[in-house]
């Protein structure tokens, strides 16, 4: 295999030693792309998506500016990609709580596990939450059909007429939750998250089923 | 500026440096002027394309006039922000006062916001849209109203014993769910006819309230029906 051609490191930055680390060039890819995508969730939470340079991304990540461009031709790219990810990653976690026998109880596992992964992470939680919005454009187009593919999931089955109106109501649900747990990340009350799984549980329900039902599955003990 | 002692006793004040002149006005309509351009460039451009230079030559005042009344965009731009819901809340007092029953006042408010909208796209979409783009002051600005919003909202739980035991986020959610539907609606489709949105706002903000069925009664019924 050919070797990769060693480059200068600078700025500090620290890389593999090209070729006695016994790594394809392949896994050494793949490790700055990792790192960038980590890099990217740690630069624009604390800058800001707009504010945040290439520099400030590529130092977070301890790569070169080189390598980054050998991976992304620009941020929106990079983020778009540490989205994916995590995207996928909220996915797969849901798994086990779609299975859930009946809709109130899917519904709470779900929350459940999204609470518990922004807790878990509040700065990725931020990253795909707040800085996918002030990002706009592509991303704010991708960071939109997330959020119609979580209504998706907390809808009842079958779901009910789909008219312009439930959209509307879903959308507001949805994007009103966003809201409500970016403000408390912002706010540092990460550690408060879950415990707002029962108001959350409730409030989805009432928004299907109005409020008496909704209170009744709610706060039934789990069926 | 004529006189360094002029400009020392402003600093004193911390007023423009107009009011020291004897010309309050002046100071009041150029700030009025920078704070319109402020509105209009950032809805163009975006909060990261617009400079203060810009902002500076669409107000017609020199850079040094901008900074006598801005330490920088960002203050610009809350003030800017500042300004906006300020007349929209006078809007609101006006076309949906308190002496009004409060789902009529709900009806009201939500019809008199979505004209506004429709009248200011450019107003509309810094508060809503722009207001995201960084700047974590404006965040801060952005989630006051929300929360001023939510407040009158929380009337709605003395109509009746059952609904003051509803969940305790749900005003929160609501306020923050109507403001991302308009942003969406805004980046979507932009601010054309968005008036039509009007049934489905009032639907989704008095139903946790009154039951779906009423909400969406009052939400076709004649004004003042």
């Amino acid at each position: 295999m050919a070797r990769a051609p060693a480059e200068k490191a600078s700025h500090g930055v620290v890389r593999l030693p090209p070729g006695r680390h016994g790594l394809s060039r392949d896994a050494v890819a793949e490790s700055q792309r990792e790192r960038l995508l980590n890099g990217v969730v740690e630069a624009t939470v604390a800058h800001g998506y707009n504010a945040t340079t290439i520099d400030q991304l590529t130092e977070a990540a301890s790569v070169s500016k080189r390598t980054f461009y050998e991976h992304f031709a620009n941020k929106e790219e990079c983020f778009l990609a540490a989205y994916e990810m995590i995207v996928a990653h909220l996915r797969d976690s849901l798994r086990e709580a779609e299975e859930q026998s009946s809709w109130p109880e899917r519904v709470r596992a779900e929350l459940a596990v999204l609470l518990g992964i922004f807790a878990a992470d509040a700065t990725v939680a931020r990253f795909a939450l707040l800085e996918s919005l002030a990002a706009g454009g592509a991303v704010a187009e991708r960071h939109r059909a997330s959020l119609r593919c979580l209504a998706e999931l907390l809808r009842p089955e079958p779901p009910a007429a789909a008219d312009a109106l439930a959209e509307a109501r879903e959308q507001a649900l949805v994007g009103g939750l966003s809201t409500l747990v970016v403000r408390r990340l912002r706010t540092g009350q990460a550690d408060g998250l879950e415990e707002l799984l029962p108001d959350l549980h409730e409030l989805v329900l009432t928004s299907y089923l109005g409020r008496g039902e909704a209170r009744r599955l709610a706060r039934s003990p789990a069926a | 500026m004529q006189y360094l002692s002029e400009r020392l006793l402003a600093t004193k004040t911390g007023r423009p440096r107009g009011e020291e002149q004897g010309r309050p006005a002046v100071a009041e309509q150029q700030r009025d002027r920078i704070l319109t351009a402020t509105e209009h460039l950032i809805a163009r451009n975006g909060y990261s394309g617009t400079t203060i230079e810009g902002i500076a030559k669409q107000a017609r005042v020199s850079a040094v006039t901008f900074y006598d009344h801005f330490a920088g965009k960002e203050e610009a731009f809350v003030a800017a922000f500042e300004r906006a819901v300020e007349e929209a809340r006078a809007l609101l007092a006006d076309e949906a006062p308190a002496a009004l029953p409060w789902p009529e006042q709900v009806r009201a408010g939500l019809g008199a916001l979505l004209t506004t909208v429709s009248e200011n796209p450019a107003r509309a979409r810094m508060c809503l849209v722009e207001s995201m783009r960084d700047g974590r002051a404006l965040l801060a600005a952005y989630e006051a109203v929300l929360d001023s919003a939510a407040a009158k909202l929380r009337e709605g739980r003395r109509l009746d014993s059952a609904a003051g035991d509803l969940p305790g986020v749900l005003e929160e959610t609501t306020a923050a769910g109507v403001a991302w539907l308009l942003r969406e609606r805004l980046e979507t489709a932009g601010a054309e006819r968005v008036e039509e949105m009007l049934p489905g706002l009032i639907e989704i903000v008095l139903g946790p309230y009154l039951g779906s069925a009423e909400a969406l009664r009052l939400a076709v019924a004649e004004e003042g029906g």
